[in-house]
């Protein structure tokens, strides 16, 4: 007997799809969590400055919840994974509050040369650096999850836009905005 | 509250593969669901706080059967030592 080989095409799958399957049952929520895991998980890790543990336990709680109210998950035009990075943003800084004492978050020096290079500074030393730092440690958590989302997580200003459900030149306002202010302040200092 | 540090020891701060696949386990976030949203199996009167409460429950309320019955009894031996009287 012959058997004929037959051939499984792997159909991709797109997120709507994903989602509406895991609408109909959470199992199929699999698919959704295998695509984007990664990216959440970088994304928490980076915030907390690189706390593996508390990224996982952030991450999988991330996950729960995305889970949790996927039912009521509407799109809305936004790519799916800035609805993840939204709760994950949130969870974040539920973490963030839980902690009264400070919560040392580790940047990486080439992010903040960038943040440097955007606010044109022209000597960008240690001791330079160490002064922008200490402004942004004086920012609110708000206008500080804007900065670390563009320049330390190099999202763009679409990312960031559609994470906030603003315009993209909403993001790009606020954020120069911010950086302005960083910089007058970064004046009356020197 | 968080503060900013720069890092200047570590060169990355990037999460290895590793980590991301240390920590991705779609089975352990379904139980974790489960466990959330789902009512508990375990029958009631296995709790040992509730079975103690349900024991306790049924113990008042024989006792106060067994004395409403001694009363009931007394009160008949009574009657009939009057009738005998």
């Amino acid at each position: 007997m012959f058997f004929k080989k037959q051939k499984y095409q792997q159909v991709e799958l797109t997120d709507a799809q994903m989602v509406e399957m895991s609408q109909g049952h959470h199992r199929h929520f699999g698919l959704l969590y295998e695509k984007y895991f990664d990216v959440i998980f970088r994304f928490v890790f980076k915030r907390l400055g690189g706390d593996e543990e508390n990224a996982a336990d952030i991450s999988q709680q991330t996950f729960v919840k995305a889970m949790g109210a996927i039912k009521q998950y509407e799109d809305r035009g936004f790519p799916f994974s800035t609805w993840l990075y939204r709760i994950a943003q949130n969870e974040v800084n539920l973490f963030f509050r839980q902690h009264n004492k400070h919560y040392t978050v580790e940047v990486e020096e080439r992010h903040v040369v960038h943040l440097m290079d955007e606010m044109k500074f022209d000597d960008k030393s240690p001791d330079n650096q160490e002064l922008l730092v200490k402004l942004l440690n004086t920012l609110k958590p708000e206008q500080l999850d804007l900065i670390e989302l563009r320049f330390f997580q190099a999202l763009s200003f679409k990312e960031i836009a559609d994470i906030y459900s603003i315009t993209e030149a909403n993001a790009k306002m606020r954020i120069y905005r911010i950086l302005e202010k960083m910089q007058q302040n970064a004046n009356l200092k020197s | 509250m968080r503060e900013i540090k720069v890092n200047r020891t570590k060169k990355n701060l990037e999460p290895t593969p590793e980590q991301i696949r240390k920590h991705k386990d779609f089975s352990r976030l379904s139980h974790e669901y489960d466990r959330l949203t789902k009512r508990p199996k375990k029958p009631l009167y296995k709790d040992p706080k509730l079975f103690l409460l349900i024991f306790i429950i049924l113990l008042v309320v024989f006792l106060m059967f067994m004395e409403s019955k001694e009363k009931e009894e007394s009160q008949s031996n009574n009657n009939q030592i009057e009738s005998d009287q």
